[in-house]
């Protein structure tokens, strides 16, 4: 495991996303390992779900793929003869919990994805998401990758 | 807490006259949800998918809900701008719970169970 402030590639990771503008909610990566990744991310009150400055907790769903997304490609950055794929694709969910029914809006979201198992193209991603530092949603995911 | 969503999921009536858990809904092509997801295609994020459930449920009870979990949720079909898909509501196995499956063009797109804080 790496510290972002040693490793230039976190910031490759959350480029490499094929999410952009108010699509694109997870903005740094804070450390990142084989199968593991913790990074920052914000629902911006523009978002189509914020109401009133918040937004639905489910919402962290899409935040939780778009870690796993970003360490898939970090993963990739250090294979060879790999071809190019676009991450992020959430195409299940098994199970979630929401603690909270929603989150302020424009505030960083701590999230963590943990790899639980990958049957290439298709992988599954513990995630946890939390705010101020109490946990508000935990899932179990499905992500598909795609070739491009 | 379900913000409105009629300006990027439209209610639309359904071809007949539907049961009273089907609710239809189209896709604005202009919807905000396309806004980066993805520029050289774009679908619909998969938790639209669940915002589009949670739309139908509300018109349906006429009233919010408090989502606590979701199980067994599969998105097998990616929805696009313009489409107009149906969503089905029933029973969930799970005490205050709800089965929903979003269709498009005859096909399953979505299928899960949304499970709410009783009440």
């Amino acid at each position: 495991m790496t510290s972002a402030f040693s490793d230039p590639r976190h910031g490759l990771g959350v480029g490499l996303l094929p999410h952009s503008g108010a699509a694109r909610l997870l903005t740094d990566v804070v450390r990142s390992g084989p199968g593991f990744v913790e990074a920052i991310g914000k629902v911006g009150a523009e978002h189509p779900l914020a109401s009133g400055g918040r937004v639905p907790s489910f919402l962290c769903l899409e935040l939780g793929a778009q870690a796993a997304a970003a360490m898939e490609a970090l993963d990739r950055l250090g294979g060879a003869g790999e071809p190019a794929r676009r991450s992020g694709y959430l195409v299940r969910v098994r199970e979630a919990s929401f603690i909270v029914p929603d989150l302020p809006a424009d505030t960083p979201l701590h999230v963590t994805a943990r790899l639980e198992s990958a049957a290439s193209p298709l992988a599954i991603h513990r995630i946890s998401v939390s705010v101020e530092g109490s946990e508000c949603l935990t899932a179990v995911i499905g992500t598909f990758s795609g070739t491009r | 807490m379900i913000p409105p969503l009629e300006t990027d999921l439209i209610p639309i009536p359904g071809p007949s006259a539907p049961p009273s858990d089907s609710w239809w809904f189209r896709v604005s092509p202009q919807s905000r949800w396309f806004d980066g997801h993805f520029d050289d295609e774009p679908i619909l994020p998969g938790i639209a998918h669940l915002a589009l459930a949670l739309a139908a449920l509300y018109r349906q009870a006429g009233r919010d809900r408090t989502l606590t979990a979701l199980r067994g949720v599969r998105f097998s079909r990616p929805l696009r701008p313009g489409d107009e898909v149906e969503v089905l509501l029933s029973e969930g196995t799970e005490p205050s719970s709800v089965r929903f499956e979003i269709r498009c063009q005859g096909q399953r797109a979505t299928l899960g169970l949304l499970v709410f804080a009783p009440g």
